[in-house]
């Protein structure tokens, strides 16, 4: 390809080919399409600083292959014939779209030839399947995409180093943690804005942060830490991010990206987009892509059509369950795994290849999910002839059976970790001896107990249908919500009983709530019974250590509740799914109104989460032990009454305060005037020197320990 | 805060005093022995010995040599205050009161309580440098109010003399002639005996305390009541804050309270208010019994107080003390 | 003050025995440190009366208290020989401390929100909570039987329906609102709207006055009133106090206004366990009948 030419050079060639440059309108020359030699023309409007060149190049249907064999005229058409075959299986090839070159002198072919297909995507796709394909013992293609021959061709003879660039040190992403209120941060989409906001309680309305319009084009989603903000686009997705305000800090190319998701320790960012096929009858084409979240760069990629991604229960007939990939919990991003037809396919993030080198064979595997804290999976394999339904406990990277369960008769299956990953709750639908009707129970294993117990748990009434589950974050407890009654029966049950017999016990059952769904606060004790849809907003804020009620309530037409990081504060929110009254609540932990903001179009809202605790355990409990100590201080600070002072009030100390000024002068003026005349009384001591200080500590002893000890004769 | 605390008497506290350089602390107690500390250990110095009665009040002179003490047992004593030695003796006819060194040191004024038939008195003594010259004649006596006068305390510049006392009311008189110059107005003034009286650093205003559970500031030469504190409890000291606008009031309680409130150890406090807006900041605790006496350091950075405990409790401030919002 | 500590009992031996002339086979007195947190160890030996040598660690910590500043004549001041009472005094004596509390500048409450609940009757509840006892009644949410009034929680939500005290009304100022904490009892001379002097006297009602002994250290007023309430209207509470200690001596009298009421606590109370004791519930003057 062409090097950058000097406008010197350009000179000297005109003239001498005979050209007057003055007469050539420079401006005016256009390159063919698709070929500007690599340099980006200054006209084109690039993207956002355009430094992705793939996305709109036109070359990007086409694939070079290499190490054909060298064939001479009368094999072309045989050899044109089997590279068809193979790449049909993958791709459309484009009308014309083959081309072998052929060497002018020897009338053989070169040995390699370009293919154009439809679309990029198969290019890729057939890129992919087939470099390294084994034509025969010799002859092993090569494939790749024109364009990165382009590259590979800009590749300089010599190596020189890579340029230094200087250490800018970034911002402090996690400054917002440092707020001296201790407030969270949210976003609300509203419109076509995005704004992040502060939750301040004290002043019961929020603080803004940071406000943008089409920030996004689609949705926001913070990365499970909080630090940062993901944002989609036409042309990928972009996490921003920042000390005070947000700024891009990257962009990850993808186009048409559809659905976005963060790994667990926010080191990778997994995107995903679905293509309509060439064959409208295949299924969507999908490409995934995990991208190193500090840096962009695409640790791999996955392609293929839907149905591969779309196995699993949850997946059903219309699309992909997202995200496909389950991350191993933990902050270290590990592992991660899709379920497959009959396999789980485990990788791991050193290499990101699979770990062992191929992927978990479970035949008739339907669903599997992680713990969130240790590397196991759970998967759930339904009935299948005469095989018995089957959970099973499985350690990373051993592949351990750790604990397994046949189940009879079931219909079908949920799982539910606790969030510290000590039990898991496998939700099963089992058929009643007729097969007529279902009815639900419990497998409730305790995983960090020896051999993990399993404990078959049974609702009293066991044809009441279940219609919500939940852990108690970090607790022992679980709350389920169940019965056929327009109001259903609200049951909390604890795996911990008094005298430790390792049975599952019963606090309390609340009858004929106004409930379908269950918020606990992050750190549990508390518990939202929400009637959502239907119920239009019924709130009920429950306590479970002391099992009552602390406050009901009512958004009316609400349609999400989050519970914000720090469980302290519940924001109920009505979306645009309805049209009146958009906007959302902030309460209490208690269920008290602190707040409330209307607004229109209202689609998104979302706190930021914070990354957990640095506290060991015994320093929390230490400081749970001591709160009065701790909050003495803070409630100091909440009564802070200027805080709460009316205008009134205000304006009566600014009046208080003008006339003691007023005093303080006159006394001034004439505690001056009165200063010789005191220095007489004082037989012309001079007062109010600066006199000679020296700075002294004071300094106490304290009495530590006197201990005696008598000692023996010869010392 | 860690108070230092300070157990050198036996009896309840009477009075507190920093002198000007804010490094000693005197103390005066029910007990006899007024007593000098180290103002930022609370470390002892030395005690004068010489009273035969409880010691109500004192005074210390700018140079910190001469102190002066007021006693019950009828006189009024000068001291060294760095040997501890009596270097003279004034004595009445009735248990005195109150004492107040004028500027420059070379006037003292002194109240005596209502004894038998004489009612009570204002005297005011010459003091001079060396103690051999000194003699026990009064300048200046003033006679007339009715009760017992609780402190008295020299105007700007030594002209006048305000006192206060049992009858409530704030008097003025003229330091020459001793003629009564303003009372404090009955219907705005305090309604209780008033038990503590308190300067400000540069003269020019001062503030008084009252059974009548409230503070009072007044204008030092217009006699004009400027600002009211109230409280719960009934007054015993007040001090004003050389550094921030802060009023610190200490007190006790009604005796017939006490077999029917609660008693916790440690918990009659210090209240503290805000200056101008005459609300209230905020309480320190820590004595067992009613606080006696108050006094800030001239820098502002710490006070005691002493209580009918026994206690003289030294606080130095946190910086949260300076940050205080309200 | 980062004077050496010296042994207490030099002094003593020094005048009295002839002990001195043994000291010089005693090692030196050893101080180690202050280290980088402030620790230092004084050792030193003496003879006991066995006439064993006998070493003496002492540890201390030297903590900074406060700044301050010394002018050139308070430096002087400084050096001056100790005189009076205080002559003979060395420096370890225990006139002046620290206090082992740290004490706060407690602000006070804003307007409407509820005062703190006495920490000793929180600390006698809560452990009335563990010992499975007897009635607990909530002023805050008037449960009965669940959790006592400190242990509510709700206690930041609700404000008491009918505390003990009559609050006065809203527009008083909040330094009378805070003083008369919810837990206290305010005397009937006290409270807001009562009549005062003599009528007093006449509301005591003796004779319906139940006498509880065997109380714990830290049992309160307020603690009896929660225990009594539930068997009737209560006109008075006393708990017995060591003035000294500020500790409750160990019994109390609760005065109802009805003697039925009484005779219930007693049948219902003696004998009962409280905060790890067992309560004597009886009357307080010899009943005839």
């Amino acid at each position: 390809m062409a090097d950058v030419m000097l406008m010197k050079e350009i000179e000297t060639t005109a003239d001498r080919l005979g050209i007057d440059l003055a007469t050539v309108d420079l401006d005016s020359i256009s390159l063919p399409p698709g070929q500007d030699f690599g340099i980006v023309s200054d006209d084109e409007d690039v993207l956002q600083g355009g430094d992705n060149p793939e996305l709109d190049i036109g070359f990007g249907n086409i694939i070079i292959v290499d190490n054909l064999p060298v064939v001479p005229r009368e094999k072309f058409d045989k050899l044109e014939g089997v590279i068809r075959k193979i790449y049909s299986q993958i791709g459309v090839i484009k009308e014309d779209g083959l081309w072998m070159p052929i060497d002018p002198e020897t009338q053989k072919t070169l040995g390699y030839c370009f293919i154009e297909f439809n679309s990029p995507l198969e290019a890729e796709l057939a890129r992919e399947k087939t470099n390294g394909y084994k034509l025969d013992r010799s002859h092993i293609f090569a494939v790749n995409m024109f364009d990165e021959f382009d590259t590979f061709m800009k590749v300089p003879d010599k190596w020189a180093p890579p340029e230094f660039t200087p250490y800018t040190s970034g911002e402090n992403l996690q400054h917002w943690l440092t707020d001296e209120k201790a407030r969270d941060q949210f976003v609300i989409r509203a419109g076509s804005d995005t704004e992040v906001l502060w939750n301040d309680a004290r002043q019961l309305k929020p603080e803004p942060v940071y406000k943008r319009a089409f920030w996004t084009e689609s949705f926001v989603q913070w990365s499970p830490l909080g630090t940062y903000l993901a944002t989609v686009h036409r042309q990928g997705a972009a996490v921003w991010g920042g000390a005070s305000t947000f700024n891009r800090l990257m962009r990850y190319a993808h186009p048409q990206v559809k659905l976005v998701d963060f790994s667990p320790g926010e080191r990778y960012l997994v995107t995903y987009s679905s293509h309509e096929p060439s064959n409208p009858r295949d299924a969507n084409r999908v490409v995934i892509n995990i991208f190193d979240v500090r840096t962009g760069k695409v640790m791999r990629d996955f392609k293929g059509s839907a149905d591969d991604f779309a196995i699993g229960g949850t997946g059903g007939v219309a699309g992909v369950a997202w995200p496909v990939f389950r991350w191993a919990g933990g902050k270290e991003d590990k592992y991660f795994a899709r379920i497959g037809k009959n396999i789980i396919s485990v990788y791991e993030t050193e290499t990101f290849s699979l770990i062992d080198k191929k992927s978990l064979k479970v035949e008739n595997v339907v669903d599997f999910c992680w713990s969130p804290t240790d590397p196991i999976l759970a998967l759930f394999v339904p009935e299948l002839g005469d095989h018995p339904a089957r959970v099973s406990l499985m350690q990373i990277p051993s592949k351990d059976e750790l604990r397994q369960k046949n189940l009879f008769s079931v219909s079908d299956c949920k799982m539910y970790w606790q969030s510290n990953g000590d039990y898991l709750a496998v939700k099963v639908d089992r058929y009643t001896k007729t097969k007529k009707s279902t009815y639900t129970g419990f497998e409730l294993f305790r995983v960090r107990e020896r051999d993990i117990p399993i404990e078959v748990f049974e609702l009293e009434n066991k044809n009441d249908k279940i219609i919500a589950f939940a852990w108690e974050p970090k607790g022992h407890r679980f709350a389920v919500i169940h019965g056929d009654n327009p109001r259903p029966d609200i049951s909390f049950y604890s795996m911990r009983s008094a005298n430790n017999t390792d049975k599952v016990k019963k606090l309390t059952t609340l009858k004929g709530k106004q409930a379908n769904a269950l918020f606990w606060s992050p750190t549990g004790r508390f518990v939202i019974l929400a009637g959502l849809k239907g119920f239009n907003g019924q709130l009920e804020f429950y306590n479970v250590d002391e099992l009552e009620t602390m406050a009901t309530a009512e958004h009316f037409m609400a349609t999400d509740i989050e519970w914000d990081p720090t469980g302290r504060y519940v924001a109920t929110a009505v979306t645009s799914v309805h049209e009146m009254e958009n906007g959302f609540n902030i309460w209490s932990f208690n269920g008290k109104l602190l707040y409330r903001i209307l607004k229109d179009h209202f689609f998104q809202f979302l706190w930021r989460p914070r990354p957990p605790s640095f506290l060991s355990p015994e320093k929390e409990e230490e400081i749970a032990k001591n709160l009065k100590k701790y909050s003495k201080k803070y409630e100091a600070e909440d009564q802070d009454v200027s805080m709460l002072l009316s205008e009134q009030d205000r304006e009566k100390r600014r009046m208080l305060k003008e006339e003691w000024e007023k005093w303080l002068n006159e006394w001034k003026r004439l505690h001056e005037e009165e200063k010789l005349e005191r220095q007489t009384l004082r037989d012309g001591e001079v007062s109010d020197e600066e006199e000679e200080y020296e700075a002294k500590e004071v300094e106490v002893e304290e009495i530590l320990d006197v201990s005696e000890e008598v000692l023996s004769f010869e010392e | 805060m860690r108070p230092i605390l300070m157990k050198g008497h036996e009896r309840p506290l009477t009075f507190l005093k920093y002198n000007r350089d804010g490094d000693l602390l005197f103390s005066c107690a029910k007990d006899h022995t007024p007593t000098v500390w180290f103002a930022d250990n609370g470390e002892r110095l030395g005690t004068y010995r010489g009273h035969n009665g409880a010691v109500w009040c004192c005074d210390v002179s700018r140079d910190s040599m001469r102190l002066i003490t007021g006693s019950a047992d009828q006189s009024v004593k000068l001291w060294n205050v760095q040997t501890g030695e009596q270097l003279y003796s004034f004595n009445f006819g009735s248990p005195a009161r109150a004492v107040d060194l004028a500027v420059g040191d070379k006037l003292a004024v002194i109240t005596t309580d209502p004894f038998m038939d004489s009612p009570s008195a204002i005297h005011v003594k010459q003091i001079s440098r060396d103690p051999s010259d000194q003699t026990g004649e009064s300048v200046l006596t003033i006679k007339g109010p009715q009760g017992r006068i609780n402190r008295a305390v020299w105007g700007p510049l030594n002209k006048t003399i305000i006192s206060a006392g049992e009858d409530a009311v704030v008097r003025i008189w003229d330091s020459e002639t001793g003629k009564l110059l303003k009372e404090s107005d009955k219907e705005s003034g305090h309604k209780k005996t008033i038990t503590a009286l308190s300067k400000s650093t540069d003269g020019s205003h001062f503030l008084t305390g009252s059974l009548d559970k409230s503070a009072k500031l007044w204008d030092a030469r217009t006699l004009t009541l400027i600002k009211t504190y109230v409280t719960e409890r009934p007054v015993n000291a007040v001090a004003m804050s050389p550094l921030l606008d802060h009023v610190v009031l200490g007190g006790g309680q009604d005796a017939s309270n006490v077999t029917t409130t609660d008693h916790r150890a440690g918990k009659f406090e210090a209240k503290f208010f805000d200056k101008i807006l005459q609300e209230e900041i905020g309480g320190v605790k820590g004595h067992f019994g009613p606080i006696n006496a108050l006094a800030f350091n001239p820098d502002g950075k710490s006070f005691s107080s002493g209580g009918e405990d026994g206690y003289v409790r030294l606080h130095h401030f946190d910086s949260d003390y300076f940050n205080i919002k309200i | 003050m980062a004077a050496a500590q010296q042994t207490k009992l030099r002094w003593g031996e020094l005048e009295e025995d002839d002990g001195e002339d043994l000291d010089f086979l005693l090692p030196p007195r050893q101080v180690i440190g202050p280290d980088e947190n402030g620790i230092k160890k004084v050792i030193e030996y003496r003879f006991n009366d066995d006439g064993n040598k006998v070493k003496i660690t002492t540890t201390s910590r030297t903590r900074k208290l406060a700044n301050a500043r010394l002018s050139k004549r308070a430096i002087e001041r400084r050096s001056w020989p100790k005189f009076g009472d205080a002559v003979h005094e060395d420096v370890g004596s225990r006139l002046t401390m620290v206090s082992t509390e740290e004490i706060l500048l407690e602000r006070p409450r804003a307007p409407g929100s509820k005062p703190e609940e006495p920490k000793a009757g929180g600390d006698s509840l809560a452990q009335l909570g563990k010992g499975g006892a007897v009635l607990m009644v909530c002023r805050t949410c008037g449960k009965k039987g669940d959790h006592w009034t400190s242990r509510c929680p709700y206690k930041d939500l609700a404000q008491p329906a009918e505390g003990f005290v009559d609050k006065p009304p809203v527009s008083e100022s909040t330094t009378a609102a805070a003083g008369a904490t919810k837990g206290t009892y305010v005397p009937p001379s006290q409270r807001a709207g009562a009549e005062r002097t003599g009528s007093d006297m006449r509301r005591r009602n003796d004779e319906n006055s139940v006498r509880v002994t065997n109380l714990s250290e830290d049992t309160r007023e307020p603690d009896l009133l929660e225990l009594f309430r539930p068997f009737g209207a209560v006109s008075r509470v006393y708990v017995a106090v060591d003035q000294k200690t500020g500790m409750s001596r160990g019994f109390g009298f609760v005065n109802f206004v009805n003697r039925e009421d009484a005779q219930r606590a007693i049948n219902k109370l003696n004998g009962y366990g409280y905060d790890n004791l067992i309560l004597r519930v009886e009357w307080a003057t010899p009943r005839a009948n």
